[in-house]
């Protein structure tokens, strides 16, 4: 028997036309890549943001003047990040890019570089002094990054999460959005202006709270090292992470997590925290062998990333003040209420 | 999508690149898929995308994203000869390939699990990120596929002759070993070549499903290598347009190459469905014109009577 090749092929396209029709989209809604600025580019300053945080800081400062993109979804990891198409033809036409910094976008030479971008970099961690660890070791990778990364990739980049360092981190976003966008200066600078003093009292409101707790008792052992420099700026101490590196989906060796669960019953630390953006699988085990309580869900902490629109961390002062309740009622006390400015 | 949005989509940059890694990938895959389809070698093919693996993880580990290349030929050619070999010994030849993948596979997740960071790294070198393949992986796609395309062209009577009578290729004299080994290091190469970009594993579908397609489609084995290309092309212009406008316009993060993937599944089902459909008519018609022939016998038979 035969079949002939053209009725299979007629056939063939029939059926492949009828799935695809379903899967077609109606050209008035398919905007052309270039039509996203096109348009608005006259008025508007196209930025794109890496983190949810300098994300959260470039809205506060840019306002209407600016078109943000985000790169970083709210509870992805910031260490990782596949760009989409969108992403990249966002980033192809905009005119500044801002980054957190300090070496935690590992992704973004490529992305950068696949992306065609021409605009202007503004690295918020400018003029940040790095400390603690930054866990990557892969040499390799770093010498390859090129050397405008290779002097700030020392150290731990969870830069944003003290508040005095979001102050620097916005001021650095003010500034190069004055650059790239002069007309816009005075507005830029007064909108840096009023939400860095929102973040000055963020910092009293934590440093008045973490201080009603002796300093012996201020221990917190969390999934990933992210919180080294909140933990830094309120002399709290920093007793292990159940993650050995800033990967997501690491796994701690058994020697490891026996090594925490020792530390954490010797230390008596109440509870361990787990994040949003990461699974709190192993943190709940640990608890369980510690027999101490597990943060996680809800209450888990924003470390990496800020929370879904509508959660208890959309924005940098809401997580950070969850975060911080978590950690004062973690030592026993219930935080003082926050201050109504920083409420909003 | 009009014409000028997909002319638009694919004037920038990382479209631009994506779609000649793509497409050469597809056309070379497909037109070596061939072969592999009429030698009934997708097994093989499987165990040398899973052999060149632990290849990419060493390159990487001592050379970052620079050491991909050089680890990944090193394993291609290392797992074309072992794969060779272990496939000439016939009885059980199953056995050893599938021995041959599972321990290079698990090797490499051992050397890449001893990395910090590693399941992102698992992820890129498994599925690949064919958005941001940089100018100089396209050229090494390029000129790997290239060199795969050629020994494949050059020996590609004696591999059709050995395809459809193997005991007539050796007998005229063709040395199987070697056309063997080329047709191996070939196959690695293009999984060497599409893993920067689709990946390790997705690769293997552009070597064998397009010349799954073009045997549905046609019989005359002219055609089987344009069929194949043209539709495993087609599929890959076609799947990273859908995973663009996923994107753009939905807001759907769609990887592009899983994309490319599924596209040429649907594509082959949907050949696969017009293929039956088609044979079932004409066996039907075969069926009845037969029925009607011995009931005729049978009138003449009994009028002769």
């Amino acid at each position: 028997m035969r079949t002939s090749p053209l009725a299979v092929a007629v056939a063939s396209i029939a059926a492949a036309g009828l799935f695809l029709s379903g899967c077609s989209t109606s050209p008035e809604e398919s905007a052309s890549p270039g039509a996203s600025t096109g348009t608005t580019a006259a008025a508007q300053l196209s930025v794109v943001a890496s983190t949810t945080q300098v994300s959260d800081f470039a809205r506060n400062v840019g306002g209407d003047q600016i078109k943000l993109t985000q790169l970083i979804q709210p509870n992805a990891s910031a260490h990782h990040f596949e760009a989409t198409a969108a992403d990249l033809t966002a980033l192809s036409t905009a005119d500044v890019l801002v980054i957190s910094g300090a070496g935690l976008e590992e992704w973004l030479d490529s992305t950068v570089t696949a992306s065609g971008f021409q605009g202007t970099v503004v690295d918020s961690s400018t003029g940040i002094a790095l400390s603690g660890e930054h866990s990557d070791e892969e040499e390799g990778e770093h010498a390859e990054d090129g050397a405008d990364h290779a002097a700030e990739a020392e150290g731990n980049p969870h830069i944003w999460t003290d508040p005095q360092n979001a102050q620097k981190m916005v001021t650095n976003i003010v500034d190069g959005f004055a650059t790239a966008d002069p007309a816009h200066k005075d507005s830029y600078e007064a909108n840096g202006k009023s939400y860095n003093a929102k973040l000055a009292a963020l910092d009293t409101w934590i440093a008045s709270n973490v201080d009603r707790v002796p300093a012996s008792e201020r221990l917190v052992v969390s999934n990933h090292d992210a919180f080294h420099y909140y933990l830094q700026r309120y002399g709290i101490t920093f007793v292990g992470s159940i993650m050995p590196s800033f990967e997501d989906n690491a796994e701690p060796s058994a020697a490891e997590l026996q090594a925490l669960v020792t530390k954490i019953k010797e230390l008596k630390v109440a509870a361990i925290f787990s994040e949003t953006s990461i699974s709190d699988k192993t943190a709940q085990q640990i608890g369980q062998s510690a027999g101490v309580k597990v943060y996680s869900g809800d209450d888990a902490l924003f470390g990496d990333s800020l929370g879904v629109a509508g959660s208890d961390g959309d924005t940098y002062l809401k997580a950070t003040i969850h975060n911080t309740k978590a950690f004062v009622e973690s030592w026993g006390l219930t935080a003082d209420a926050v201050p109504a400015d920083l409420e909003s | 999508m009009t014409l000028a949005d997909i002319a638009a989509a694919f004037s920038l940059p990382f479209m631009a690149r994506s779609l000649t890694a793509i497409v050469v990938l597809s056309l070379v895959g497909a037109i070596i898929g061939v072969i592999i389809n009429l030698r009934d070698l997708e097994f093989i093919s499987d165990g040398l995308a899973h052999s060149v693996f632990p290849g990419l993880v060493i390159g990487y580990v001592m050379a970052g994203t620079d050491g991909l290349l050089i680890g990944a030929l090193i394993a291609a050619v290392i797992a074309a000869v072992l794969l060779t070999f272990v496939a000439r010994r016939g009885v059980g030849s199953d056995a050893g390939i599938a021995v041959v993948l599972a321990s290079m596979f698990s090797l490499g997740v051992v050397l890449v699990s001893r990395e910090d960071g590693y399941v992102s790294q698992l992820e890129q070198l498994l599925f690949g990120r064919l958005l941001t393949v940089t100018d100089s992986q396209l050229w090494q796609i390029v000129v790997v596929s290239l060199v795969a395309l050629a020994l494949v062209l050059l020996t590609w009577r004696g591999q059709v002759f050995h395809a459809f009578d193997a005991a007539g290729f050796r007998a005229a004299g063709f040395r199987a070993l070697a056309y063997d080994l080329v047709l191996n290091i070939a196959i690695a190469l293009v999984v060497v070549a599409g893993s920067q970009a689709i990946g390790n594993l997705l690769v293997l579908a552009l070597l064998i499903v397009p010349a799954a397609v073009a045997r549905l489609v046609t019989r005359r084995l002219g055609w089987l290598a344009p069929i194949a290309a043209l539709v495993s092309a087609a599929s890959g212009v076609v799947g990273l347009l859908v995973s663009y406008q996923a994107s753009v316009v939905h807001g759907l993060s769609a990887s592009p190459s899983a994309t490319v993937v599924l596209v040429l599944i649907v594509v082959y089902l949907a050949v696969l469905g017009g293929y039956s459909v088609v044979r079932w008519c004409s066996l039907r018609r075969a069926v009845t014109a037969r029925s009607e022939e011995s009931a005729a016998h049978r009138h003449t038979e009994a009028a002769r009577s």
